[in-house]
């Protein structure tokens, strides 16, 4: 991590802090105060999207993981987010398992997944190991609608989940988003701070490696293809979590929450926000989830208003202009948001001098 | 930095204390004026379904707006709220939790048998009566869904129940009528095909059972096997390319047998069209007629096309729209001055032999059933053209309720 001059460590724990600059800290503190405050002041539809945004961070930091810092490429992120939701479900309704250990039961069968799944990895590369998770993809949805494996799943009707369980205390009724906005929140924060933390580890240095270059990381000692499917697994648990989180928020889980457009959106997640860097999930996450939301919102409050038949064009090119955005977002800054952030920062640490 | 974390503790104890304070106040959302009536639409009006679905809000739209021009529902101007849900369950909980906030709600409805699935319960809870252009049986059985009703126009089942209870009476070979049944099993069908291959069990059918995914390309070895099979009748169960695959693939194994297809894949003229002789001679269930069909309450739909939108092409899905939002203003008129969810959902289960001057048989609900109707009527295609072939009143009690 580099930090600004003048700024060195004295202790291992000083090298290791989130927070290693006054600016740093007092932004961790006001940006701490204003997530915890956020859905007290804000209408429950703000608190929604913000639980949505949450679960996405968990998502694409599972996929930021896999293919931005091991660069191995998946289209199987949303078949493993369902074998994390269905896990989850099943551990909740057949087990009795509260909500914290069915969704970790549900990380869990997701990371097993991902290892099976992500064997194909050993012999294959690019665009061929896209194929094999996206077969992976359609494996698992076959597996799904097995009909002998479908009724127990409530298949197609629905599976409806119980109530958020955490100890004696259960969620529900009136205030269940304001409390599943804190719950969201902290698993998100769990997401963050662990892969962060993977990512300075030696498991975290060796996916890079491989990423940069296979040859040279095996000569370098690092046992590629073990660190290969540990990437898969490690993936593949965040996206367990994010779909086992996901259901018990929207309390009915079917086949149709993860269909394989759920990939496509991670992926452009991860690529706007920028891949191999936390920070892009967590910037890919919010643009994404604020710009379909801000298109709407924008064009069904104000501009019907002014012409519900205008409001009905912008409407239908909705996507289209969804589209634009990010296209010109990618444009600009290939590597994406977190590039064109710190370029930002650089410009102002230097302003108003050029070099 | 035990320091930061412990000053983040403190400050986030604080936070919960004051907010959880302070949070009645703030979120209550600000009165609206009380003499409108709010109904949401959150409709694909993008995705697979976009087209039908825009010709059908259309059909609420003019209804409504003729409603209101006439002094609305008991004095009170109706409010349509329309957003697109593209199609997508997600979508529509963030559709919804806005506009259950924003306004109090008398009624909500969907598009896609999969949001129904997804979006019930979280309805359900808000105690908001809710409806879709979903026809899906299980969902129609109110001891089970008390706060959804299906599009009033029968059920998914019944359209087929009913074509194999006709062509069963009118059956006259020397052995039993067999039936293959094509369906997907990731979309709707799953609701569909188990009551329909049970009911047609009962009446006597030999039935067999075919795949044809979404997304299919071939459906060769299927036909194949069911000309092997030597099947009277094939009920499709499949989206509108799926079924143009499998009536094209029926044609050129040279399979002889009546086909029953799924509403949403053929009672649509720009579908038709497009199948040109391939929909020859195929049937389909459905309680309503098309668009420009000779029933005294078609005056009323060649009106409001004449004054709002006379360039307009209109079809089936106007007026299946326009009949959804009679029934769902009747239910408002029935609710009178109190448009809580609960009453809202008593005065639509009140409704009984609605008339809608012809466009349907007459309309109903009861607490234990939601299906509009069970009375269903039997459609040919015949030179390009929707022909009306037979009437089948199925019994309300028969067992299939929910199925």
């Amino acid at each position: 991590m580099s930090a600004p001059s003048g700024i060195y460590s004295k202790s291992y724990e000083d090298e290791i802090a989130i927070a290693r600059t006054p600016i740093e800290r007092l932004a961790l503190i006001i940006g701490s105060i204003l997530l915890l405050v956020f859905p007290l002041i804000t209408p429950t539809y703000y608190s929604v999207v913000a639980i949505y945004i949450f679960i996405a961070i968990i998502s694409s930091i599972g996929l930021n993981i896999l293919t931005g810092f091991a660069g191995q490429v998946s289209l199987g992120h949303s078949a493993l987010m369902a074998v994390g939701a269905y896990a989850a479900a099943v551990a909740a309704r057949y087990a009795g398992l509260q909500f914290l250990p069915a969704i970790f039961i549900g990380g869990l069968a997701a990371a097993c997944a991902g290892f099976v799944f992500g064997a194909p990895s050993l012999r294959i590369k690019g665009f061929y190991l896209a194929i094999s998770t996206l077969l992976a993809h359609y494996i698992i949805f076959f597996i799904i609608h097995l009909p002998s494996v479908a009724p127990l799943l409530g298949v197609p009707h629905g599976f409806i989940l119980p109530d958020v369980a955490l100890g004696p205390f259960t969620i529900s009724g009136t205030f269940r988003n304001l409390y599943f906005y804190y719950i969201a929140l902290g698993l998100a924060v769990f997401s963050i701070i662990t892969a962060h933390n993977l990512m300075r580890s030696r498991i975290g240095r060796a996916f890079v490696a491989i990423r940069d270059n296979e040859n040279a990381a095996e000569v370098l000692g690092i046992n590629v293809y073990r660190y290969k499917l540990l990437a898969f697994t490690i993936s593949s648990f965040y996206a367990g979590l994010a779909g086992a989180t996901y259901v018990y928020f929207v309390r009915v889980i079917i086949p149709g929450h993860f269909e394989l457009r759920v990939t496509i959106e991670y992926i452009a997640i991860i690529l706007l926000g920028g891949l191999g860097r936390i920070w892009g999930s967590i910037l890919g996450s919010f643009i994404i989830i604020i710009l379909s939301e801000g298109i709407r919102y924008i064009t069904v409050t104000y501009l019907y208003v002014i012409s519900p038949e205008v409001s009905a064009y912008v409407e239908a090119f909705k996507l289209v202009i969804y589209g634009a955005i990010i296209i010109v977002i990618i444009l600009t800054e290939p590597y994406g948001v977190v590039a064109l952030l710190r370029k930002v920062k650089q410009y102002f640490k230097l302003w108003p001098f050029r070099y | 930095m035990k320091k930061v974390v412990a000053l983040l503790v403190v400050v986030a104890i604080l936070a919960i204390v004051a907010g959880v304070l302070v949070t009645q106040p703030l979120t209550t959302p600000a009165p609206r004026p009380a003499e409108k009536i709010y109904v949401g639409y959150a409709f694909c009006l993008t995705g697979p379904f976009a087209g039908p679905a825009e010709d059908g809000i259309k059909g609420i739209r003019d209804y409504i707006r003729i409603v209101n021009e006439r002094g609305g529902v008991n004095g009170r101007e109706i409010v349509l709220l329309i957003e697109d849900n593209e199609y997508k369950p997600e979508t529509t909980i963030r559709i919804f939790t806005r506009w259950k906030e924003q306004y109090k709600l008398s009624a909500f409805v969907t598009c896609g048998t999969h949001v129904v699935a997804a979006i019930y319960q979280m309805v359900a809870e808000a105690r908001i009566p809710y409806s879709d252009t979903s026809m899906a049986g299980p969902f129609a059985d109110a001891r089970k869904y008390p706060w959804y009703f299906p599009a009033p126009l029968g059920s998914y089942t019944d359209h087929y129940r009913a074509f194999l209870k006709w062509f069963k009476d009118k059956w006259a070979g020397p052995r039993a009528p067999r039936l293959a049944i094509v369906w997907e099993t990731k979309a709707f069908a799953p609701l569909v095909k188990p009551g329909v291959e049970s009911y047609a069990k009962d009446l006597g059918y030999e039935v067999m059972v075919e795949v044809v995914e979404i997304g299919s390309t071939s459906a060769l070895e299927q036909m194949q096997r069911i000309k092997a099979y030597n099947a009277d009748v094939v009920a499709t169960m499949l989206p509108p390319a799926e079924t143009a695959l499998v009536l094209r693939t029926a044609r050129e194994v040279g399979l002889k047998a009546e086909f029953v297809n799924f509403l949403y894949s053929i009672y649509w003229e720009p579908l038709v069209e497009r199948l040109g002789p391939l929909a020859e001679g195929t049937y389909f269930g459905a309680p309503f007629v098309p668009w420009g069909y000779d029933v005294p309450g078609m005056k009323d739909l060649l009106e409001a096309h004449r004054r709002f939108h006379p360039d307009d092409r209109h079809t089936t899905q106007y007026v299946s729209g326009w009949i959804s939002a009679m029934v769902l203003v009747e239910a408002l008129r029935r609710a009178g001055d109190d448009l809580s969810g609960e009453n809202v959902r008593r005065a639509w289960e009140s409704i009984t032999n609605f008339d809608t001057k012809g466009l349907t048989p007459p309309l109903g609900f009861t607490p234990m059933d939601h299906r509009s109707t069970t009375t269903i009527w039997i459609w040919k295609i015949e030179g390009g053209k929707f022909v009306r072939v037979a009437e089948v009143t199925l019994p309300r009690d028969d067992g299939y309720l929910g199925k």
